[in-house]
């Protein structure tokens, strides 16, 4: 029952660091029709970018973390403007391809710069294992879950309240209305990008605090795929939770049996749902009369 | 031709316009048009006569539909904005209410009027609200509603309201009446009559309805084929006989709507009638 519950509570941290890779991706994919396959590698690129703030520039771990989040944003930005801009109105499977190359790109660049060894964070969020009765937590598993809980209401927030937030819900529903009314549709996608990437940094800083920062946080990433299709392509609460199963039910199997044991689990369980309800759990068909 | 057109006269100009999709024969083709402060002007033509596109070409949409201006220009206020993306022509006090409604499904009421005041000045929102509910009641009880489960009438209602959010000095209208009763339709327009003498907004109104148009505006043109075929005040052009045999003559009564075999007799007719 302990080995249950410790295994639960990291499934559910690693999970919710998945449904925030999950939201960006969701995020991007609503208000800008990119499906974007690189946002594993933006995960990875957030990882390095936290190492090189610590161990190149030494700052602090706060101070680190706004480094990355404020990088990732402008690259996110400059992303949308400089590669999905110009592919605007291409067909979906164009610009899946276009993704898949930036994927390819980014990680060939992470091991030119960095080489492919693991490298991990000279400091990092606290680690020290909190006892509660028989149960031993680790503290960075709870303070992870605690950061990506605030994130993802940080952005529910945002999409539910600013006016920012209702132009992007705007633009990702009918474009040309939303021009109509006077919104700017370059900017939302520049804004969407750059919190898609802001969010899968975040991600990478996480996954990177919990484990070691490699390239193949890229293939880590990817986990964030079946938590957005169990979730539904474009529900946001939906790949939340869709991350938390996939957490959970990963770190179960693998703590259970093993990691290829978990990977078999994973993606059986992705398959079951797409067969069952192939608009994902909270995906549903978009209301609209004609 | 600059005469009829000197853009500095007009509210909105569209000077000698040829349109063309892609690569296809162009849609529209020397169109000119003008519309004085506060006028309401209507457009009438059979299907496939290119209102939609002469709608596109005034409020900046024609780029995402692959289409632009080849010759001639349009005015707003005597700047140039053929061109000029729609979400700046919106800025400039233009709104429209666009064919097929295009209402956000799962946006609320309220979301669709918060949105359409973007373009507006902030000490104006509540008023133009305030307005709004007032021109359509109906919507008081929906306001937290997401407009996607309205009915048509109702949804008409939330994109009319949206663009009467901007504070428009000039405002498009393509085609309100489509697929709402006889009765909705004629209190929206009665609605709108009553907006416009409240505001002194203008108006261009692409109408099926030809009957409900010429009621409703001080001047109309008729397009056909891409082309301007007839143009005068809305009392000439009820008197015209052409018109009262394309539109009005056989117009099975009141507040009918213009159907698909109407569209055919007319396209028949026009080209007998060259
Ligand atoms: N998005 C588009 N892409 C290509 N061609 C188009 C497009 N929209 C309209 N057209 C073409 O332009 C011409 C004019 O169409 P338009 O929609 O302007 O007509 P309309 O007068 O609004 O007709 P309706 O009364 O049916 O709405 C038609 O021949 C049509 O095929
Ligand atoms: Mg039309």
């Amino acid at each position: 029952m302990i080995f249950f519950l410790q295994l639960l509570v990291s499934g559910l941290a690693v999970g919710s660091v998945y449904g925030l890779v999950a939201l960006g991706f969701v995020l991007i994919f609503k208000a800008t029709d990119v499906f974007n396959f690189a946002q594993g590698d933006l995960l990875a690129v957030g990882a390095y970018l936290m190492f090189v703030a610590l161990a190149v520039f030494n700052l602090p771990v706060a101070l680190a973390i706004i480094a990355t989040v404020v990088a990732a944003g402008i690259l996110g930005a400059m992303l949308q403007r400089v590669v999905f801009k110009p592919l605007q109105g291409q067909p979906l499977l164009t610009v899946v391809m276009a993704t898949i190359a930036l994927s390819l790109i980014i990680q060939g660049a992470l091991v030119i710069i960095f080489g492919s060894q693991d490298l991990s964070f000279p400091r990092t969020l606290p680690s020290s294992i909190v006892a509660i009765g028989a149960l031993r937590l680790s503290m960075l598993d709870l303070i992870i879950m605690g950061c990506s809980v605030v994130c993802v209401s940080a952005f529910a927030l945002f999409f539910r309240y600013t006016s920012l937030g209702l132009q992007m819900r705007a633009t990702a529903e009918h474009p040309e209305a939303a021009a109509l009314s006077g919104i700017n549709s370059d900017r939302v996608f520049t804004v969407a990008f750059s919190i898609g990437t802001v969010t899968a940094a975040l991600g990478g800083i996480f996954l990177g605090s919990l484990q070691v920062v490699s390239p193949t946080l890229s293939q880590i990433g990817l986990l964030a795929f079946p938590a957005v299709v169990v979730g539904g392509l474009t529900s946001i609460p939906g790949s939340v939770i869709g991350g938390l199963l996939i957490g959970v039910l990963q770190q179960l199997s693998a703590g259970y049996f093993d990691g290829a044991v978990a990977s078999v689990v994973v993606y059986s369980g992705l398959l079951l749902v797409l067969l069952l309800r192939p608009q994902g759990l909270l995906g549903r068909p978009s209301v609209q009369r004609h | 031709m600059a005469a009829i057109d000197a853009p500095a006269t007009a509210l909105l100009s569209v000077s000698n316009i040829e349109v063309a999709y892609g690569r296809s024969a162009p849609a529209l083709r020397g169109v000119s048009l003008r519309l004085r402060e506060g006028e309401v002007v209507s457009l009438l033509g059979a299907n496939g006569a290119g209102k939609t596109t002469l709608i596109r070409s005034i409020s900046g949409l024609l780029k995402l539909h692959s289409a632009k201006v080849l010759s001639g220009q349009v005015n707003l206020d005597g700047a140039r904005i053929d061109g000029v993306a729609a979400h700046h022509i919106a800025r400039k006090g233009l709104s429209q209410v666009p064919e097929g409604r295009m209402i956000f499904a799962n946006l609320t009421v309220a979301e669709h009027l918060q949105i359409g005041a973007l373009s507006a000045p902030v000490e104006k929102h509540e008023m133009s609200r305030r307005l709004v509910l007032d021109l359509f009641p109906a919507l008081r009880p929906r306001i937290d509603d997401q407009a996607g489960w309205l009915s048509g009438g109702e949804q008409q209602m939330v994109a009319i309201g949206r663009a009467l959010m901007a504070s428009p000095r000039l405002m498009l209208l393509d085609e309100v009446s489509l697929g709402l009763a006889p009765i909705i339709t004629r209190s929206i327009f009665e609605q709108l009559d009553r907006y416009r003498r409240e505001t002194g907004c203008a108006m261009l109104v692409v109408e099926q309805n030809a009957k409900l148009a010429l009621d409703f505006c001080d001047r109309a043109y008729v397009l056909d084929r891409g082309r301007i075929l007839l143009e005068g005040s809305a009392a000439d052009l009820k008197a015209d006989p052409r018109v009262q045999d394309l539109y009005l003559g056989e117009a099975p009564g009141e507040g009918s709507a213009y159907t698909f075999r109407d569209a055919k007799r007319y396209r028949r007719r026009t080209r007998w009638l060259k």
